[in-house]
This record gives C-alpha cells, structure tokens and sequence, in this order.
C-alpha cells in the first residue's frame, strides 16, 4: 500500500512477498502488512506466523488490520491517549482478534507483531517476536531473546510481553522488517545490530521521489528478486515511512 | 522484427530503481555438530571402515544443500582411552581423517571435550555477532566405559543434563552392537536414551540421518518446529 503525500506529511510503502521455501512447500506467505499515512499521523503493522503452524498466514493478516483499525480508531476519537497506550491496547485488540478467528487450536494462527503508531512528534512502537524496527536510523526494539536462531515470541502465547519503545521528537523515518529480511538489511557493528546505511539510503531515495503509481509493484518485485531469494529462504516483508 | 525476451531478473535490471540497492552482508547463522566417535580395539575392521566411509559421505550430503554447508559447523572427537579432537570447521573445511581403531575406552573425557569444543565455539559466535543453532553432539560406541571413574560417569551425566535442561544442546548416542546400553544410559540424558543400531551396516545409515537432520535445522527459519526424521527410517537395511 502507498500513500502519497504533501509537504511534510507522512508517505509510507509496505509489502509482503512470499519467500522461496513457501514456494516449494506449497504453504501461503505467512507475512503480512498494512499502515496508513497522512498529516500527523503514522500507523503500520507487520506481522510473520509461524512457519510450523497451519494458519497462520490468517493469523497475522487479522493482526495488522486489526492493528491498525484500533489505533486509527483511537486516533481518531480526539481522546487524549498516547501513542504508546494507543500501541498496547491496538496490540491487545490483535491478540483478541486472532483469538476470535481461531475456531481450532489457537497456536496454529501464532503469529509475531511489530506495529507502530505515531501521531504529531510522539511515536510508540511494540514488537512481539522476531524482526525489526527502526526509528532514525536506530533499531529502537530488540526482541530476539531466545538462544538460538530459529526461536521467536508469538502474540498467541498464554503471556504475551512486548517490547514498548516511544519518544518524542522530530521523527522523519521509520522502517520495520519481518526477520526474512533482517540479515538483508541490518549488520552487526561488534555490540548491536544497526541498519545498513547504504540500503536505507537508496530506498529512501526512491521513496522520496517522485509519486511513482507502481512503487509497491517495484518493492514486491525487489522482495522476490534473486538477489533477496540467494539471501533467504524465509518470507519478507519491509515497511518504509518517512515525512 | 526481433522479440527479446528478457529475464525477470534482467526485465528488473532494466526497468526497476531499486535493481541495485545494495544490502547488508551478514554471517549466516551457524549448526554446529560434534561428533564423538569410539575408536576403540573393538571397532577394528567393518566398523571403523564403516565409519571412515560414513564421515566421507556425511560431508558430501551436507555439501550438497548450498544453505546447510554455508552454515553447518563440524568438529570430531575421535577417542579410545585416550581423547583426540579436530576442532570446529566450516563443512567445506572439513576433511574427515582416515581413523583407525585400537586401544580401550573411556567415554567421559570424550564427551567432556565436545562439550567444551561446543561451549567454545558459541562463544566465539556471540563475539562475532553470529546467531547460531541449538548444537547436536552425537556419541557412537560399542563399548563400555572401562577406564572412567564412577566420579567422572557422575559429573559428565550431570553436565549433560544440565545441557539438555536449558536446552544448550540435544545429545544423541548410538550404541553400536556388543555396546552396554545400560552403562551408556547411566551417562547419557534420560530424555534422549541410547539408541541400539546394528553392527557396520547402519552406520552409513546413522550418518544419513544426521546429515539429513543438520540440513532440516540449519535451514529453518523463526518459528518452525523441526522434526527430524524416524531414525528407523534409516536403520533398515
């Protein structure tokens, strides 16, 4: 989705391509995203089930719109909530709504979240599980707390604990990745993971430019190109917002 | 009129500006698999051939997956009475040796020294910024613990538990035939029992599984549940 903009106000592309591994496996992708852009106000959500489970492709589609209905509802009310309560209770109502659509086991829809919410100069971001976000050039959540490599955190488990960022400020550009993404575009600089300056730089480049109609349709096709594929086997997804 | 017909790839290059966005290049994620293998009088003949020629064939399995030989880390520890390693290599480093088989054995110090290889080599990952795979140890004898101490047999058992509890590595162990699986259970976790194979015959099958296993795990991804295959599966021969 794309929206695009005047003069200071925010413009935002996400997409979620499908990796090779779900190709050959014959099971759906199971990222998903969605945000919304205007003036003063930022919100989008990015979400990767669980590879093991059966679902949970529907899993995380009912938690970025589910996600980013609360919080534009809430936005929209004029009561004066932060954006971080906003972004808990949004990411509450996605727990309860991947409960509702769950008519079996509910693990087969467990699902990651990562969503932000900004309004004027205030941003709050939650991340449940694997993947990243980044705020300025800083990855602000740091979630990945198992051991090893191919452990994560689900919103569908018995005591969901996200991790909450929020800050004030002139914020200008705001990026999310599901981990199938995450070796492409963050390095390691000897203590913590920080977004690969040239990468950022270029896309922000584009997405700056010009209003281009099919900038989704380039990102997507950037997403399944084999310059991502010889990377990845996993599903990615990439959200970009900047003012 | 020519039509020319372009790749996708190529159609990109052309027509897309984000073609050549250049991306981070991070180490991939790392497996890495002790082996602990009895070299031992006993072994002398098929068995030890069987296992020299399942070593050769492990690596070519796993080479044979692009992802898993990128990621898959092996190191062997060869032991009688006496231990020897060959520390952690990439898969495409690792040149199994011809081993040969004499002498008696003593399986705690074996065990203890891949236990340390392992610690080692994750640390090493965590100071490189490299994410890494719960690691496999796999233990193959035909013996008994002859020359350790009930001292040592209790403090490597307790080690090993303490591993399998906190999930630091899954442990396997094979008994080979003639092999006291009793002595190998009062070692080994209770969670993962010592497992019978037959004589030489299944041990290429053994090392099947295992490569077979090490690929499943070094090429999953964030929330997949891996299971390996039956072991049976590979023993029937």
């Amino acid at each position: 989705m794309t929206t695009s903009n005047t003069e200071g106000s925010w413009r935002a592309v996400a997409v979620s391509e499908i990796g090779a591994a779900h190709v050959l496996a014959g099971i759906p992708c199971q990222d998903a995203s969605r945000c919304f852009a205007s003036d003063d106000v930022l919100v989008a959500c990015v979400a990767d089930g669980a590879g093991s489970a059966r679902r949970s492709d529907e899993g995380a589609r009912a938690a970025v719109d589910e996600f980013v209905a609360v919080s534009r509802h809430f936005l929209r009310s004029g009561d004066a909530f932060s954006p971080a309560e906003i972004a808990s209770r949004s990411l509450e109502a996605a727990c309860l709504a991947v409960q509702q659509i769950a008519d079996s086991d509910l693990q087969d829809y467990a699902t990651t979240l990562l969503g932000i919410v900004v309004w004027k100069d205030s941003l709050a971001a939650v991340q449940v599980g694997d993947g990243a976000i980044i705020v300025d050039g800083e990855v602000v959540t740091d979630s990945h707390d198992g051991e090893y490599a191919n452990e994560t955190k689900f919103i569908t488990s018995p005591d969901v604990d996200p991790t909450i960022f929020s800050t004030c400020g002139e914020i200008r550009r705001v990026a999310m990745v599901t981990d199938g993404l995450e070796n492409l575009v963050l390095e390691n600089n000897g203590y913590q993971r920080i977004p690969h300056g040239p990468f950022f730089e270029s896309m922000y480049q584009w997405l700056n430019g010009f209003d281009e109609p099919d900038r989704t349709a380039q990102l997507a096709e950037l997403l399944v190109s084999e310059r991502v594929r010889s990377r990845t086997s996993d599903d990615v997804t990439l959200l970009l917002a900047m003012r | 009129m020519v039509y020319v017909r372009l790749s996708q790839e190529a159609r990109m290059q052309h027509q897309n500006p984000l073609a050549n966005v250049e991306f981070a290049e991070n180490p991939e994620p790392r497996c890495p698999v002790a082996l602990i293998v009895d070299i031992s009088g006993s072994m002398r003949g098929q068995r030890i051939q069987a296992v020299n020629e399942a070593l050769q064939q492990f690596r070519v399995e796993l080479a044979r997956d692009t992802l898993a030989m990128l990621r898959a880390e092996v190191a062997l520890v060869p032991f009688n009475h006496r231990t020897y390693f060959y520390d952690f290599s990439s898969v495409q480093a690792f040149v199994p040796p011809t081993l040969a088989a004499e002498g008696g054995t003593k399986i705690s110090l074996a065990v203890n020294t891949a236990l340390d290889l392992l610690d080692g080599r994750k640390q090493l990952y965590r100071e490189n910024g490299i994410s890494y795979f719960r690691p496999l140890a796999l233990l193959l004898t035909d013996g008994r613990p002859e020359h350790d101490t009930p001292e040592e047999i209790a403090n490597v058992r307790e080690r090993l538990m303490l591993e399998e509890e906190d999930r630091r590595i899954a442990f396997f162990s094979f008994g080979v035939e003639g092999a006291d699986i009793n002595a190998l259970s009062q070692i080994v976790p209770p969670n993962r029992p010592p497992r019978h194979i037959g004589g030489a015959m299944q041990i290429a099958g053994l090392f099947q599984w295992l490569s077979n296993s090490v690929a499943k795990i070094s090429t999953s991804n964030p929330g997949d549940r891996i299971r390996l295959d039956p072991i049976d599966d590979y023993l029937e021969h």
